[in-house]
C-alpha cells in the first residue's frame, strides 16, 4: 500500500515542511484549532445536506487539517493525462452525436451509446460552439504507487465540489499562513475567473457582444447550492433559477428589476431532464420552456451540454483509453482500472465466481450507494448480489480492489493513514486548462475504502507544489 | 449589474414577514391585556376571536372563531402548524427568504433571521402559558427589534434594503390598520356603549399594543379619547406605525427605486394617492364615513399597492421549491 507521505527511508522530502510544520504546533494544539476551522466553514455558510439522514439539515464536511501534497512532477502526469482524457471524451461525444465514425469502425459498440439512457436524442446533428461538450469535468483518480495513477470515473455531467478546493485553500491560508509564505504551494484560487473564460469563449453564435453569463442552480434547497452561490458570487455572475428566466424572440431572458436582460451562456446545475419541460421531463420547474430550441438556433450556449452522461458511466468507461487513440492517436497517459462489463457472459460468469474479491457497481449509479465491497462482504450478502447480477447484468460492471494510497489525517494519537481519492476540475473552452489542486477526498474510518461524503468521507486541502521543489 | 426579480421579490417577503412576527407579538399582547381587563370589569367579552380576526386567521382557525378561548387562540396564533401565519410559521417563511437570499443580506441581518427562527421553533405548549406568555412575547419582539437594526445599521442604502423596507412598511400599514379594526370586532354588551369606561380601556389597551401609549400622551398631552388614538394610529406622521407613516416610507421608498427605471410605473402612481389622501385627512371625517368601512378600504388598497409592486418589479407567481439531488 503506498503511503504518500512516508517512504521506507523516512518522510518524503514534499512532507518535510509539514512534519516539521506538526512538530511546532503540537498534535493537541492542532486538534485544538479544529473547532476554529469549522467555525470557519460555519461562516461562510459551506455546508452539505445528504438526503434521508435527518439531523442537522445543514452540516458540514468533515475536514482534515493536514494537506494532502504532490510534487510539481506528480502533478505533471495527472495534469497531462486529465487534458488528454478530456479532450478525448470531448471528441467522443461530437462523434455520437454527429458522423459516429467510432461506432462505425467498431471500437465502441453502438448500443452502448443507443441503448444508454443519457444519450440525448435531442441531440443527435447539434454542434455546441466551439465543439465543446463537456466544459467541465470532474476526474476521479486514485494512486496505488509513486507513478500510478488510476482514473476511477469520469464524471461530465455536473460534476461539484470545486468549492471544497477553494474554501478548504481559503481556511487553511487564513489559519496557517506560515505554511504558504515563501509561495511553494501553487495558488488555485484563479478557477472561477479560468471558468467564466472558459463561459465566454463559447458564447453563442448570435451574440455579437460582450456574452452575459450566469449559473442556474434548482435553488436553495439542493445540497450543492452553496457551491452555485459561490461561483456565481467570485465569477460575478447572476445565480439564476428556472423562474427567472423566459425565452421570447429566439433568446432567453432574465427578469430583474430594470425589465428584462439576455442572457448568452448559462452554467446550467440541474440534470438534463429538467432543463427544458417542452423537450425533457414535461413536470420539471426547474428549467425553461423553450431552451433547447434557442440552443439549436444558436441563440445561447448551455454548459454543459445536455447529453454529455454518454460519456461517463461506467460501462463507457472501460472504452476511455480506445478514445483516446482513436481520436488523439496518443497512449492513455492515466490508467483505467481493469473492469468486467457483467453485458458480457464471460465476464460475467467470471464476477459471479470471484464476488468476494471485486467491488461491484451499478452502470448508472452514483455516490457510492448500491455497491458491493467484495473483501468486505458477508457469504449472505454476495449470494444476493449475484442473484441481482443475473437478473441484470447490463447493470452492473466489477473492478478488483485496489490498493488506494494514504495520505495522513490527524487523530488524538498524532497521525494516522487514510485512503484518499482526487477530483481535479479540468474547464474546457477555447483551450483546456486545469488549476493546480483538486478535492481531495478522505476515508476517515480506519481501512475504509470509501471516500463519499455521504458515506462518512472528508476533505482536505491538496497542495501541488511549484516544479523542483520536493522532488 | 442589476437586481433579479426573484432576489427583489425574496428580500420585499423577508421585509414583510419579520415584520409580521412583530405584528403578531404585539396583537398576542394586546389580547393578553384584553384578558386582564376583562377579569377586572368582569365582562363577558370575546377579545381572543377578534385578535385571530386581526390577525388575519378567520379562514385559517379551526373552530368558530367568535368562541376562541385565550387558550386556543394563542395555540394558532404561535405554535399551530396548520396556520401559514403563525409565529413560527412566519419566522420560518423569513427564514427561508433569507437563506434563498443570502448572497443579499450582511452576515447580521442573516445571523438574526437564523437565530430568531432556530429559537423560535422550539416554542411549546409551555411558553403560551398564562404565566410565561409575558416572556415569549418580549422574546418574539426582540427578535424583530434585533432584524430591523441590523438592517438599519448595516446593510448598504441600495435596491436591496429598499426592497426590505418596501416590505416592513406594506406589512406594517395592513398590520395597523387590522389592529385598529380588533375594536370592530370586539362584541360589546350593551352596558359598555362607546365611551364607556369599558371602552376607554380597551382603547388604552390598543395604544399599549401599538408600543405607543407614552408617545400619545407626549403628542396629545391629553386622557386618552377615541378620536385622538384613531388620530394618532392613523394619521399622525410622527407615529412609526401610523398608515400615514407607513406610506410616507412606501412612497419615498419606491421613489429612488422608480427614479432608476421599472417594468411599470402603477405603484407609484397608487402610492401617491394614497400618500395624498392621508395626508389631507381629518380624523372627523374617518369617524363620520365609518372607522371599519375606512380601515376595510384601507387594507383593500394596501394589498393592491402590494400587488402594483409586484408588477412593476417583475415578482412572479409564488411557486413551490422543489427539492432535488442533482449533482455528481
Amino acid at each position: 500500500m503506498f503511503n504518500e507521505m512516508l517512504s521506507q527511508s523516512g518522510t518524503r522530502p514534499e512532507y518535510a515542511q509539514i512534519e516539521r510544520w506538526i512538530a511546532e504546533e503540537g498534535v493537541e494544539a492542532l486538534m485544538q484549532r479544529r473547532a476554529e476551522a469549522e467555525a470557519l466553514f460555519r461562516k461562510v455558510g459551506i455546508t452539505f445536506a445528504v438526503y434521508g439522514e435527518g439531523g442537522d439539515p445543514e452540516r458540514l464536511i468533515p475536514f482534515d487539517m493536514i494537506p494532502r501534497i504532490f510534487t510539481g512532477s506528480e502533478w505533471d502526469i495527472v495534469e497531462r493525462g486529465c487534458i488528454q482524457r478530456c479532450k478525448a471524451l470531448n471528441a467522443f461525444m461530437a462523434d455520437v452525436y454527429g458522423p459516429r465514425e467510432i461506432l462505425k469502425a467498431g471500437i465502441v459498440p453502438t448500443e452502448l451509446v443507443d441503448n444508454n439512457p443519457a444519450f440525448e436524442k435531442a441531440m443527435i446533428g447539434l454542434r455546441p460552439p466551439k465543439d465543446v461538450w463537456a466544459h467541465i469535468c470532474g476526474v476521479d483518480i486514485v494512486r496505488t504507487g509513486p507513478e500510478d495513477f488510476f482514473v476511477l470515473e469520469d464524471n461530465c455531467r455536473t460534476p461539484s465540489g470545486v468549492s471544497y478546493m477553494l474554501e478548504t485553500r481559503e481556511v487553511m491560508t487564513r489559519m496557517f499562513p506560515q505554511l504558504f509564505l515563501d509561495g511553494s504551494v501553487r495558488p488555485v484560487d484563479d478557477y472561477p475567473e479560468l471558468l467564466a473564460d472558459a463561459m465566454a469563449s463559447v458564447a453563442p453564435p448570435m451574440c455579437d457582444d460582450t456574452p452575459t453569463l450566469a449559473i442556474l442552480t434548482p435553488g436553495y434547497f439542493n445540497s450543492a447550492y452553496y457551491e452555485h452561490s459561490f461561483l456565481a458570487d467570485r465569477m460575478g455572475v447572476e445565480l439564476v433559477e428556472g423562474q427567472d428566466l423566459y425565452v421570447d424572440d429566439g433568446r432567453v431572458w432574465m427578469r430583474t428589476i430594470r425589465g428584462p436582460e439576455r442572457v448568452d451562456v448559462i452554467y446550467r446545475r440541474i440534470d438534463d431532464a429538467f432543463i427544458d419541460p417542452a423537450v425533457f421531463n414535461p413536470d420539471s420547474v426547474l428549467g425553461v420552456r423553450g431552451l433547447m430550441d434557442v440552443y439549436r438556433n444558436g441563440g445561447v450556449t448551455i454548459v454543459n451540454a445536455p447529453g454529455t452522461g454518454v460519456a461517463d458511466d461506467k460501462a463507457t468507461y472501460v472504452f476511455v483509453p480506445d478514445m483516446i487513440r482513436f481520436y488523439l492517436g496518443e497512449e492513455p497517459i492515466l490508467k483505467n482500472v481493469p473492469t468486467w462489463r457483467c453485458s458480457q457472459p464471460d465476464d460475467c460468469a467470471y464476477v459471479i465466481d470471484h464476488l468476494d474479491e471485486l467491488v461491484v457497481k451499478e452502470v448508472h449509479g452514483s455516490g457510492g450507494y448500491g455497491m458491493l465491497i467484495g473483501p468486505k462482504s458477508t457469504k449472505a450478502e454476495q449470494e444476493i448480489f449475484a442473484k441481482k447480477l443475473m437478473e441484470n447484468p447490463e447493470g452492473f460492471i466489477a473492478q478488483p480492489t485496489l490498493a488506494l494510497s494514504t495520505s495522513p489525517v490527524l487523530v488524538d494519537e498524532g497521525l494516522a493513514p487514510r485512503h484518499v481519492d482526487l477530483r481535479p476540475f479540468v474547464i474546457s473552452g477555447t483551450e483546456t486548462k486545469l488549476v493546480p489542486g483538486g478535492l481531495t477526498r478522505v476515508a476517515l474510518r480506519e481501512g475504509s475504502l470509501v471516500v463519499n461524503s455521504s458515506q462518512g468521507g472528508g476533505v482536505k486541502d491538496t497542495w501541488v507544489l511549484k516544479a523542483g521543489l520536493g522532488v | 449589474m442589476t437586481m433579479l426579480s426573484r432576489t427583489a421579490e425574496g428580500l420585499f417577503w423577508l421585509g414583510r414577514y419579520m415584520e409580521r412576527c412583530d405584528n403578531l407579538g404585539r396583537l398576542v399582547e394586546a389580547g393578553r391585556r384584553f384578558d386582564l381587563t376583562g377579569a377586572q370589569i368582569d365582562a363577558d367579552t370575546n377579545e381572543w376571536g377578534a385578535i385571530l380576526i386581526a390577525a388575519g386567521c378567520s379562514g385559517t382557525y379551526p373552530g368558530e372563531v367568535k368562541k376562541a378561548t385565550g387558550e386556543e387562540a394563542l395555540h394558532h396564533l404561535i405554535l399551530d402548524p396548520s396556520n401559514p401565519s403563525s409565529v413560527q410559521a412566519c419566522f420560518a417563511q423569513a427564514r427561508a427568504n433569507a437563506r434563498a437570499q443570502r448572497g443579499s443580506i450582511t452576515l447580521d441581518v442573516w445571523t438574526a433571521v437564523n437565530d430568531a427562527w432556530s429559537e423560535t421553533r422550539l416554542f411549546s405548549e409551555r411558553d403560551c402559558a398564562p404565566r410565561n406568555l409575558p416572556s415569549t412575547v418580549d422574546q418574539i419582539r426582540q427578535y424583530t427589534a434585533r432584524f430591523r437594526g441590523c438592517v438599519e445599521g448595516t446593510m448598504l442604502r441600495d435596491e436591496r434594503y429598499q426592497f426590505l423596507r418596501l416590505g416592513q412598511f406594506v406589512e406594517r400599514a395592513d398590520a395597523t390598520a387590522r389592529l385598529v379594526d380588533v375594536k370592530y370586532h370586539v362584541l360589546m354588551p350593551e352596558e359598555h356603549p362607546v365611551g364607556s369606561a369599558m371602552d376607554q380601556l380597551h382603547w388604552n389597551n390598543l395604544l399599549i399594543a401599538a408600543g405607543a401609549r407614552s408617545a400619545y400622551r407626549w403628542v396629545y398631552r391629553a386622557p386618552v379619547q377615541v378620536r385622538l388614538v384613531i388620530d394618532f394610529l392613523l394619521l399622525n406622521r410622527r407615529n412609526p406605525r401610523s398608515l400615514r407613516h407607513c406610506f410616507d416610507n412606501i412612497l419615498a421608498e419606491l421613489g429612488n427605486l422608480h427614479s432608476e427605471g421599472a417594468y411599470g410605473g402603477g405603484s407609484l402612481a397608487d402610492a401617491i394617492n394614497l400618500r395624498d389622501e392621508l395626508s389631507g385627512t381629518e380624523v372627523d371625517v374617518v369617524i363620520g364615513r365609518g372607522l371599519h368601512e375606512y380601515l376595510t378600504e384601507m387594507i383593500v388598497r394596501s394589498n393592491n399597492l402590494a400587488i402594483s409592486i409586484g408588477s412593476d418589479f417583475g415578482f412572479g407567481p409564488i411557486l413551490t421549491d422543489e427539492t432535488q439531488a442533482q449533482s455528481q
